[in-house]
């Protein structure tokens, strides 16, 4: 089980909202122009509410490595910025647009709280005899410092026989990050298909 | 087919179904799904059929999630009866679908093969449909 480090913040421009043009009314007028309204919020400090181009943000998330969990850094106007992580992401599930957006300030100092995916590596024992592997949860919460940010969490799972499982308490986690999850969520596990019982009673 | 074991009520009331899913609307199990674009009522005879369609395309790999459940009971006055006289019967079971809700998950199968299964699926269902795959924004 690896944990890999995070390398690089990357920017994002955004237009800063007037403390009038808020609500229901501006927020659907500016994604009638193609943006969305994003708030920035945490540190103690008052939320900005901004608009940004969804577009630009989709390609930045699925180009970096962190997904979800990438640091930005938000240059409001050209001139403020503020670093910053996805904390939610409305999107609607019909059209797949987004809604709306929060970010939450990040400090060097203070621990964070980010869901990390799982990734299995190899092919179990299991799966070899027509198991089928199942992840009932693909992320756990983490907490740590935004600069020990995980990529993921890689699982080797070659070992696993049908109908045994890996739990929260079974990965290992490096430095400042402390898994917040329940320990005894089932992340990974071999159920038995119609194939793999057929080759068991044929063995 | 699905049908709920034991109800605290055996009829109800229609109701309306209005907007989109709230809940239920992205993939929560397997890695891909099949989102309803329309509200719907869909029985528990529709339900099984698309299920049928799915797991015999998959053959005996891979897992399949139902994510909906008749569990809303569907009356109905008998033929050649006069009005009147009270609520007809229980006839058949509905799942209250709304736009966005996810119908079923697969996992355990490739991309192209979790595609056409969906795709045979979704010719079962009265409405629209839409293959979805797990996105950034679903961690």
């Amino acid at each position: 089980m690896t944990t890999l480090k995070k390398e690089s913040e990357l920017e994002l421009p955004a237009i800063l909202k007037k403390d009038s043009e808020s609500g229901k009314k501006f927020a659907k007028a500016i994604r009638n122009e193609g943006n969305v309204p994003a708030v920035i919020y945490g540190q103690k400090k008052p939320p900005v509410a901004i608009s940004l181009d969804p577009v630009y943000l989709v390609k930045q998330l699925n180009a970096s490595d962190y997904k979800r969990n990438q640091i930005f850094v938000i240059t409001i106007d050209g001139a403020q910025s503020e670093r910053v992580i996805a904390k939610d992401i409305n999107v609607n599930p019909v059209n797949n647009q987004f809604i709306h957006v929060d970010f939450l300030r990040v400090n060097d100092n203070d621990p964070i709280q980010v869901n990390i995916p799982v990734r299995t590596n190899g092919i179990s024992a299991g799966q070899r005899l027509g198991g089928v592997l199942v992840r009932p949860k693909s992320a756990v919460l983490i907490e740590c410092l935004p600069q020990d940010i995980p990529v993921e969490i890689v699982v080797d799972v070659t070992d696993l026989k049908i109908g045994e499982n890996i739990r929260t308490h079974q990965l290992s986690v490096s430095g400042s990050q402390k898994v917040i999850s329940n320990p005894n969520d089932i992340l990974i596990k071999i159920e038995s298909t119609k194939l793999s019982k057929a080759a068991t009673a044929e063995s | 087919m699905l049908m709920p074991s034991r109800t605290k009520y055996r009829k109800s009331q229609r109701g309306r179904n209005r907007g989109k899913a709230q809940s239920g609307n992205s993939i929560s199990f397997g890695d891909y799904g099949l989102i309803a674009l329309e509200n719907v009522w869909l029985t528990q005879r529709q339900i099984e059929s698309a299920r049928r369609a799915l797991t015999r395309y998959i053959k005996r790999g891979g897992k399949v999630w139902i994510r909906v459940f008749p569990d809303k009971s569907v009356t109905k006055i008998p033929q050649e009866t006069r009005m009147g006289k009270g609520k007809g019967q229980p006839e058949y079971w509905v799942a209250v679908v709304k736009s966005g809700h996810v119908l079923f998950e697969l996992s355990g199968v490739t991309p192209d093969v979790a595609r056409e299964a969906l795709r045979l699926a979704s010719h079962k269902l009265p409405i629209k449909s839409k293959f979805i795959k797990k996105e950034v924004w679903d961690q």
